[in-house]
């Protein structure tokens, strides 16, 4: 099954975060697609939000670069956030211990709590 | 019921070899879990073999269902590998860089498994791993 990567325009409110859609298959065959769109991601850009509704299937090749996106963005003092794990990905991220499950959120709705709260401490600053 | 198929080491036979356990497996009414779960452990078990062995020939998977047992064989030609000794279990409670090394892969098999043998005959490495067929 093929990755269909969909990255949404960035919110000029918020320029630093990115939302992508991931649709299909994270594995061996196409981990390496989604590294390369890694190496893409504007340098602006410190929180990736991704929504993992349609990721039917990941692989340990797929963590691998879930992995190097979480590195990407520490390195920017930023995070990845995973939205809405499918079945398939939610056993494998249990079982591997993948993220800290405060970068996991369940649906759309804890997300918006969350990133209300963040734009709180910002205009605060 | 038994299965058997041939994986030759072409890039795009991975997908294949998933589509093709999802429709046999589908055909016989597993849950979806299970199959899912087929899918991953022949991706991880056949990227493990093609890297760490180089088998010359193709590989061969056999697929056995015996409810409530299910059985996925891999046969191979090359260097005699047998990961349960081989390949180190990943450090969890380490940082990104140092989990995600090597042996991730073979530890989601272990952990999907219900137990996991290795032997080497006639110059074949034979990989077996047992699960169950319910959820």
């Amino acid at each position: 099954m093929p990755l269909v990567i969909d990255p949404q325009p960035l919110n000029p409110s918020q320029p630093a975060t990115q939302h992508i859609y991931l649709n299909g298959s994270l594995d061996t065959d196409t981990a390496a697609s989604f590294e390369e769109f890694l190496g893409e991601v504007l340098p602006e850009v410190a929180t990736l939000i991704l929504h993992l509704e349609k990721l039917s299937f990941i692989s340990s090749a797929g963590l691998r670069v879930f992995a190097k996106a979480r590195k990407m963005m520490k390195g920017r003092s930023g995070t990845v956030c995973f939205v809405s794990l499918s079945p398939q990905v939610q056993r494998v991220f249990e079982i591997v211990k993948a993220v800290p499950i405060h970068e996991v959120f369940q649906n759309e709705a804890e997300l918006d709590a969350y990133l209300a709260d963040m734009q709180k401490d910002i205009d605060a600053d | 019921m038994e299965w058997h198929i041939t994986i030759n080491q072409q890039p795009t036979e991975l997908a294949c070899v998933k589509q093709r356990i999802g429709e046999l497996l589908e055909r016989q009414k597993l849950p979806y879990a299970v199959i899912e779960n087929c899918q991953l452990i022949a991706e991880e078990v056949l990227v493990n073999i093609i890297h760490y062995g180089h088998p010359p020939e193709p590989i061969g998977l056999s697929l056995k269902i015996a409810d409530p047992h299910l059985t996925m064989t891999f046969v191979d030609g090359g260097t005699p590998f047998n990961p349960l000794a081989e390949v180190a279990p990943p450090d969890l409670d380490a940082e990104d860089d140092a989990r995600a090394e090597g042996g991730l892969g073979f530890f989601l098999v272990q952990q999907l498994a219900d137990a996991v043998k290795y032997a080497y005959r006639d110059g074949q490495n034979v990989l077996t791993v047992f699960l169950r067929s319910l959820p």
